[in-house]
């Protein structure tokens, strides 16, 4: 019965045979490094590098509380020269002053458009260079500059070669030059140099022609022009001269000259008004880097500066000529410079901006491992716990964005290059940023990073670890920032699904190596090892966060069982599949984890039977294939404590309360029928009995029904209880009628019934006959003997006639048949159709040679008493032999009648004929021996006449009791004849008569009273 | 199995066996009742038991020890067939087991003879002819000694004289089958055949008076009427009375005595319709 072999052992995880794929993390899945590259541009230094004209423009400036009263001045000088005449001096002089009020007005004007031009570029530059690009216009002054020409050329008209004239020139060419007009302003400086030789004017005329030829970048030619104003040092664009000439012959690339020229410069600068030559040295000192950095002279150039008190133009340097050799390509000088800035004054404010400029600039040359010390550097001297953030509060947030910045830029770089040095500068910078900004917003993404990487280079318990970091930390800190640390979404899913991933291929080529070890009852315990530990861990933490990430949490259950189930961990095995069993009841490997937690529980079959109810109660293991199998095992379980109890009454109660309580399991009718068996065995027959009637009514169609109602009516009958086994034999008969015990039960129900002397007898028996007709006649008889036993005459009869009498084919048949009629109901019929029956020599049975004696001897026996009533008569001899020859005539009937009851040959009635034989002559004898008186004849005489016959019929009538006697003897036949012979043959005559006094004797056997007699003698006892 | 309990059913009805009077007398006023024996280890052969249970159907039990194997003629005497029907399914149901199918022999012999007793002839054949196949040589001696008186009753003289025969070829010793068959010897004056009977227990009334009968049939001296004598002086049983009576009756020196026992019989209930005629016969001759 036990079903547990019907399961076998799976493997839980059915379609792998490792774990590595079920935490299906793409190794190229790697987290996007959130951060755009910022190019930096190598500047075009040289085109940058031009003298500042707006100092040079400044020397005109009016003071501005001068130029707001031009416009009213302007326009008295109008009101006052309308009475004037106009070709007077006094006119010319007023014109005159007019044309110079407009210049200031014009150069004001101008310098306000500059300015204006520059906050508006600072403006949109300061605001990220969105919209149009700010143009400097020049409407206004370009205006009053006309008007300056105008005035100017009205000038020139009206008073040809005045005292202003060379003035007047030099104002129409520095009008023209404003406007752009380059040739004819040339073309006015020329004329004034030419017409004017003397005119203090030509030096600044020089001036301003080198100014549009150096624009023009004819700077051969302006150095000529430079060169003529700087013979009169009275200029007072001489210093400027200087200036420009330095840079003409930069821009000619004689950069060492230039350099000289400019060192002239800072010379000439200190004999200048202090103002004014500061800010020709501040030019200076700030353009002459361009020359030095061409010269590769850093030292050089600081040793001058130092010499001529241009420290404060130090950093400057540094940062032009850094720029510089950046531009040219060469990095590391450019570094070391940056890094000579910083030493300059490592507290500045811009030191984070020179140490940015060395990170980019090791960035720029991929040198990522410097990138990594110098970003570290940057966290470690700029960051909040630095004296440089402390001197300068609040924090920088410079610090913060570019180092994780560069961080994020070296982990992008590894992922280009798949590069592990990459990788773990990456990691390094990560961690450095971790330190430096401890619980900073960006930790959990950072951390992501950082187990992102860890995947990456394989250490995957790491990375696990750090996932798993963010997993515990919750889904309100897995925030994800952008550049601008805006948040832009959560890493907690993604992380908590990494973690698992990467716990699980930590733990991977182990579990697969777990999975073949094969377990069995005897498998020792092993230890649950770290990398286990770590994914059961793991699983743990997501599912509290991801409960309904069902795929999850189902890889992990699985595994955990594979885990405690390979580890021979037994406890934790069982639990685990029950768990699963239960949990995914609806899959297959629900089902595999019932079937493997029953295998468990094999040896233990109370528990078994606990744990496939259990999940015979879950709706899916109700029904379908695998809920029969539970319903079997359970059933079969139950079942197998039952057998496995010792046989008793108990164990007997047990199986039917089975029965009783699963009235539908398949089994029920055989528990019942083990229940009888039980009881049976056991000495509860009634118990028995009441079962099997039970299995019959309740379970008709049982395969077990058939023994059982067989069964039922032999311990009905063994119980003495013969009108319901005969009842129940019959039922078998019936109902299996093809089986070969039907006709042996069909007989014991007729036997059974004619035993009990039933009212049903006859139809049971008839039935019995019907089916079996071969029997029918001897079922007849034997039905008929009973009937006639039991006195039941009418049915007897009934049988006799209306069944039996077909079958009047032999002689035992017709005499059965009529001695029973006979017996009924008496009548000469019978006797008549027996005696009508042919002698002939035919082997009758014993029984039909007994009754056929019995009836011959009945139709014989009447002779007897004829020849014993018969009289001889007297009187004459003719009446006596008239009467002897009756008598004769008799004798004759009797050796008739007798002799065919002696061809019988039965013993029995042949000593009873010989008997009555030897009565019949002794009788005749006795009669012819005392004759009558006869007339005329004396009585001696007639005896004597008689004495021959007397004594032959004396003869014979002994000889018949000889035989007699002697048959009897032989034979030993026991009956009334053979007693009379007995009694004759001791005794010489007479008849035997019986003793009376026990004529219908008290037979042993029935009575114990006699018994008790007995005792009474042994015992001297009166009762 | 040494520490089960052992019992064996017996009818405690025949003499020879009987340990005393009091026991006997305690057998018969509680017919029906069931004798539990601890038997021995040897050699009782019966059935495993539980005591109690025994002792629920019996209501009675002795602890008295009887040799297994002698006592084999019927129990529950002088009861009704119901009655031992009761008593018999009673036991049938606590002792038919699967490994014992059958109810013990001796009560189904109990049962076959008081049917016989009430008529129920074919009950009676039809059980006697189970016991006849009984392995118990006694069980099955005592059933061709009833099958025979139940064929005799049929007038199937010579039937019965052959079961009686092969009762004593069974069982030699049967007393009752040589009782039968000398009663029928005799009643058929064949005295041959009841020579032999008895010939070991000639200190048994019932042997002496049928072996003094024979005497007397034979013409030879016999000490018929003495043995009456002696047997009424200690024994008053109707059985005694009926056949002593009688043949008292037939020796004139006893005449007053025989009508005096004849009467005191004739007026006992039990005595059958026929037995009382030949009484009434032989009373009005006295």
């Amino acid at each position: 019965m036990t079903q547990y072999r019907f399961l076998q052992l799976n493997i839980l995880l059915v379609s792998l045979v490792s774990n590595q794929f079920l935490f299906s993390r793409d190794k190229n899945d790697r987290i996007a490094v959130s951060v755009t590259e910022e190019n930096r541009k190598k500047e075009d230094v040289k085109q940058g590098a031009k003298p500042k004209n707006s100092h040079i423009s400044l020397e005109n400036k009016l003071e501005k509380k001068f130029i707001y009263k031009i416009d009213k001045t302007i326009s008295f000088l109008e009101e006052t020269r309308k009475g004037i005449p106009q070709k007077s001096d006094a006119n010319l002089d007023i014109l005159f002053r007019i044309m110079s009020l407009r210049m200031e007005q014009a150069i004001y004007v101008q310098n306000q458009e500059f300015d204006e031009f520059d906050m508006n570029w600072q403006r949109w530059e300061s605001r990220g260079k969105v919209g149009a690009e700010p143009v400097c216009s020049s409407s206004k002054s370009n205006e009053i500059w006309k008007n300056v020409v105008k005035i100017g050329i009205g000038i020139s008209q009206d008073f040809k070669n005045n005292k202003y004239d060379d003035k007047i020139l030099f104002n129409l060419a520095s009008a023209y030059q404003y406007l752009n007009d380059e040739s004819r302003s040339i073309a006015s400086f020329t004329g004034l140099i030419e017409k004017y030789p003397a005119s203090n004017l030509v030096p600044d005329s020089h001036f301003s022609i080198g100014e549009h030829l150096f624009i023009r970048g004819d700077f051969a030619n302006a150095i000529l022009h430079y060169k003529e104003n700087l013979k009169e040092k009275v200029s007072t664009k001489h210093g400027w001269a200087l200036y420009k000439l330095g840079w003409c012959y930069y821009n000619l690339g004689q950069y060492q000259t230039s350099v000289d020229i400019w060192k002239d410069t800072i010379s000439y600068s200190k004999t200048m008004d202090e103002k004014i030559g500061s800010r020709l040295r501040s030019d200076v000192f700030k353009d002459m880097p361009y020359s030095y950095a061409e010269l590769s002279q850093l030292n050089e150039a600081v040793e001058f500066y130092t010499a001529s008190r241009g420290e404060e133009y130090l950093p400057n340097l540094y940062k032009l000529m850094a720029t510089i050799f950046f531009s040219q390509g060469k990095y590391g000088r450019s570094i070391f410079v940056w890094k000579k800035l910083i030493q300059l004054d490592p507290l500045s404010v811009d030191a984070l901006k020179y140490q940015l400029e060395i990170i980019s600039i090791e960035n720029q040359r991929k040198n990522f491992s410097n990138v990594l010390a110098e970003n570290e550097w940057m966290m470690k001297e700029y960051g909040p716990a630095s004296k440089w953030n402390a001197a300068k509060k609040p924090d920088d947030p410079l610090v913060y964005k570019k180092s994780i910045y560069f961080c994020k830029l070296i982990h992008k770089q590894a992922q280009i290059t798949n590069d592990r040095s990459i990788y773990e500068q990456a990691k390094s910078c990560y961690a450095s940023f971790l330190n430096t900004f401890a619980h900073d917003k960006r930790e959990m993404e950072i951390t992501e990073y950082m187990g992102d990487i860890e995947y990456f280079l394989g250490d995957y318990a790491k990375s696990g670890a750090y996932y798993e970091k963010i997993t515990v930390a919750g889904k309100e800190s897995a925030s994800v920032y952008n550049e601008e640390d805006v948040k832009v979404g959560n890493n907690h899913e993604r992380c908590a699904a990494n973690m698992l991933d990467a716990f699980n291929k930590n733990f991977s080529d182990e579990f697969s190596k777990l999975i073949k070890r094969p377990v069995d009852e005897n498998a020792t315990p092993l230890k649950i090892s770290e990398s286990a530990t770590l994914f059961l861990t793991g699983c743990s933490t997501y599912q509290k966060f991801y409960p309904s990430d069902k795929k999850a949490i189902k890889n992990c259950d699985l595994i955990e069982s594979e885990i405690y189930y390979r580890s021979a961990i037994r406890d934790k095995a069982k639990k685990q599949l029950y768990e699963i069993a239960v949990r995914y009841a609806a899959d297959k490997e629900g089902v595999i984890a019932a079937e493997n937690l029953i295998l468990y529980y094999k040896g233990d079959k109370q528990k078994l039977m606990a744990v496939a109810r259990a999940l015979h109660k879950i709706p899916a293991y109700a029904s379908g294939p695998f809920g029969d199998k539970l319903y079997k095992l359970i059933r079969a379980t139950e079942v197998d404590v039952i057998t496995s109890q010792p046989p008793s009454i108990a164990r007997g109660k047990a199986y039917e309360a089975r029965a009783h309580q699963y009235p539908k399991d398949p089994d029920a009718d055989k528990y019942l029928y083990n229940a009888a068996s039980d009881y049976l065995a056991y000495g509860n027959a009634a118990e028995a009995i009441r079962i099997y009637i039970l299995i019959l009514a309740s379970y008709p169609e049982s395969s077990a029904s058939e023994d059982t109602l067989l069964q039922l009516a032999k311990l009905q009958e063994a119980v003495l209880d013969f009108s319901a086994a005969s009842l129940t034999y019959q039922r078998y008969a019936e109902k299996y009628s093809s089986q070969k015990e039907s006709e042996g039960a069909y007989k014991k129900a007729c036997d059974l019934q004619m035993a009990i002397d039933s009212s049903q007898s006859t139809q049971v028996c008839k039935s019995f006959a019907l089916r079996y007709q071969k029997e029918e006649k001897t079922i007849l008889q034997a039905l008929i003997v009973s009937k006639i036993r039991s006195e039941k005459k009418s049915e007897a009869i009934s049988l006799l006639t209306q069944d039996f009498s077909k079958y009047l084919t032999s002689t035992n048949e017709k005499i059965f048949y009529y001695y029973s009629l006979y017996q009924l109901q008496g009548g000469a019929d019978s006797i008549s159709s027996i005696l009508a029956l042919p002698q002939q020599k035919e082997e009758l049975e014993s029984e039909t040679v007994l009754h056929y004696g019995e009836i011959l001897f009945q139709n014989a026996f009447p002779v007897v008493d004829k020849i014993r009533g018969t009289v001889l008569q007297g009187g004459t001899v003719e009446a006596l032999q008239k009467s002897i020859q009756k008598l004769t005539e008799l004798m004759a009937e009797a050796d008739r009648l007798f002799g065919r009851l002696l061809l019988l040959q039965d013993p029995y009635w042949g000593v009873a004929a010989f008997y009555e034989l030897g009565v019949c002559y002794e009788l005749f004898a006795e009669k012819l021996k005392n004759p009558p008186v006869i007339e005329g004849a004396k009585p001696e005489d007639v005896k004597s006449q008689l004495k021959n016959s007397v004594n032959e019929l004396q003869t014979k009538s002994e000889e018949y009791y000889k035989v007699g006697y002697e048959t009897a003897e032989k034979f030993s036949i026991y009956n009334e004849f053979s007693a009379h012979l007995s009694y004759r043959h001791m005794h010489g005559k007479g008849k035997g008569e019986m003793a009376w006094w026990v004529d219908d004797p008290i037979f042993f056997g029935f009575y114990t009273e006699s018994i008790r007699i007995k005792n009474m003698i042994g015992g001297a006892k009166h009762e | 199995m040494n520490n089960y309990l052992l019992f064996c059913l017996y009818v405690l009805v025949t003499a020879c066996t009987t340990p005393s009077g009091s026991d006997l007398d305690d057998a018969v006023d509680t017919v029906g009742s069931i004798y539990l024996l601890q038997c021995g280890v040897d050699p009782c052969e019966g059935v495993q038991y539980d005591k109690s249970k025994i002792q629920k159907i019996s209501g009675s039990v002795s602890t008295g020890r009887v040799n297994p194997g002698e006592v084999l003629l019927p129990a529950f005497a002088g009861k009704s067939y119901l009655q031992v029907e009761e008593k018999a399914k009673l036991i049938a149901n606590q002792l038919v087991t699967s490994k014992n199918p059958e109810v013990p022999k001796e009560v189904l012999l109990s049962l076959a003879l008081s049917a016989a007793k009430d008529g129920k002839k074919a009950l009676s054949f039809y059980l006697l002819d189970r016991l006849l196949g009984s392995k118990n040589k006694k069980i099955r001696s005592a059933a061709y000694n009833a099958y025979g008186v139940g064929v005799f009753r049929e007038n199937r003289v010579m039937d019965a004289i052959s079961f009686w025969k092969k009762s004593l070829q069974e069982e030699p010793e049967n007393r009752a089958a040589q009782l039968n068959l000398a009663i029928v010897s005799l009643h058929n004056h064949r005295f041959s055949g009841i020579s032999d009977i008895g010939k070991n227990q000639k200190n048994e009334w019932m042997f002496r008076l049928l072996s003094s009968l024979k005497d007397m049939e034979q013409g030879k001296s016999g000490d018929a009427e003495t043995v009456c004598s002696d047997l009424l002086e200690v024994n008053s049983h109707i059985l005694v009375q009926y056949n002593c009576g009688i043949l008292l009756s037939r020796n004139p020196a006893y005449k007053d005595r025989a009508k005096k026992i004849l009467l005191t019989v004739n007026k006992d209930k039990k005595i059958p319709d026929s037995k009382r005629k030949i009484l009434s016969d032989i009373l009005s001759k006295l």
